[in-house]
């Protein structure tokens, strides 16, 4: 009875210190205003001045903790990471940014999306389009590859 | 309702009735609640984990990744039903292990094998949903009924 009362307490202790100590760090880690975002530049591609400027807009919301965005000669692929927790709201939140997005972007077209894939994807592709890896036929062969996977339904 | 069945029987079985009320085992219900909750959640966190795994290695997105997830979790339980490991579980934890899809798998794969001996199609064939049919039937047909409702509010409520 007394070992488990003893582990027990240890348990506790080892769980509320855990958990005492890891959020400051994370707090500090994203801190409110600037989630993860780094904005390309690459003059021989397409000009990545639309995708910077969306990224510029929407790292404004607090909710959003990473942005991802490409964009090549009349459409822009945008994909936004958001709190865990407000996830519970997302598809009221997509609306908001794309309606956001449409009003500043009129003579683009634009998608979408709030999937991990999505954003994991289209961080590969930003990072070749950074360090100049990829051809412009390339770079819009994967473009519309991303853009069909996002429409993907089962 | 209970009460007025009570009354209906005669007086040895109402004596016998409260003399066994008083003596039964309480089942203990939060212990049981909380098992579940554990189990089950285990069991989700599992599945999660495949989904991530699918999203990172494959071209799967988060909308996608939910098949092969369900066909991954199907395939650990029969193996684990095989080998009588999910009995355990399941007798460990009861609802936490047959709410999630592993226990819908389970009772195809435990019914497969009990009527094994019968022969493939009059024992396996027949006898293999005999527990899942209903699942399937009630699901899909409660899916039937909450389109129907939902095409009408769309169509004419205008939601």
């Amino acid at each position: 009875m007394r070992t488990t009362t003893v582990f027990f307490f240890l348990c506790l202790a080892l769980l509320l210190t855990a958990c005492g100590n890891e959020p400051p760090q994370e707090q500090g880690q994203q801190s409110v205003d600037s989630p993860d975002i780094t904005k390309i530049s690459n003059e021989k591609l397409i000009s990545q001045q639309p995708s910077n400027k969306a990224k510029d807009i929407l790292s404004d919301y607090e909710e959003i903790t990473a942005i991802k965005s490409v964009n090549t000669k009349d459409s822009l692929f945008i994909a936004v990471e958001v709190e865990h927790h407000e996830r519970f709201t997302m598809s009221q939140l997509e609306k908001k940014y794309k309606k956001e997005m449409k009003k500043h972007f009129k003579d683009m077209k634009i998608e979408f999306s709030t999937d991990k894939k999505i954003v994991l994807e289209l961080e590969k592709l930003e990072q070749k389009i950074h360090h100049n890896d990829i051809s412009k036929k390339e770079m819009e062969k994967k473009f519309k590859q991303i853009a069909k996977l996002a429409k993907e339904q089962t | 309702m209970a009460d007025e069945k009570k009354k209906n029987l005669p007086p040895e079985a109402q004596k016998y009735q409260d003399f066994q009320s008083k003596r039964e085992v309480k089942r203990p219900l939060l212990k049981n609640c909380i098992k579940a909750f554990l189990v089950g959640g285990i069991i989700c966190f599992i599945g999660q984990i495949i989904t991530t795994f699918y999203i990172y290695n494959f071209k799967f997105t988060e909308q996608t990744a939910g098949n092969p997830t369900t066909a991954t979790l199907i395939f650990i339980t029969m193996l684990l039903t095989g080998f009588g490991v999910y009995d355990r579980i399941g007798q460990f934890s009861g609802a936490g292990s047959a709410v999630p899809v592993t226990g819908f798998g389970n009772a195809v794969i435990s019914s497969a094998i009990e009527y094994r001996t019968e022969g493939f199609v009059l024992g396996v064939g027949s006898n293999m949903l005999k527990l899942a049919g209903p699942v399937i039937v009630y699901g899909v047909f409660s899916a039937f009924i909450v389109a129907l409702i939902k095409t009408i509010l769309v169509q004419w409520g205008g939601f």
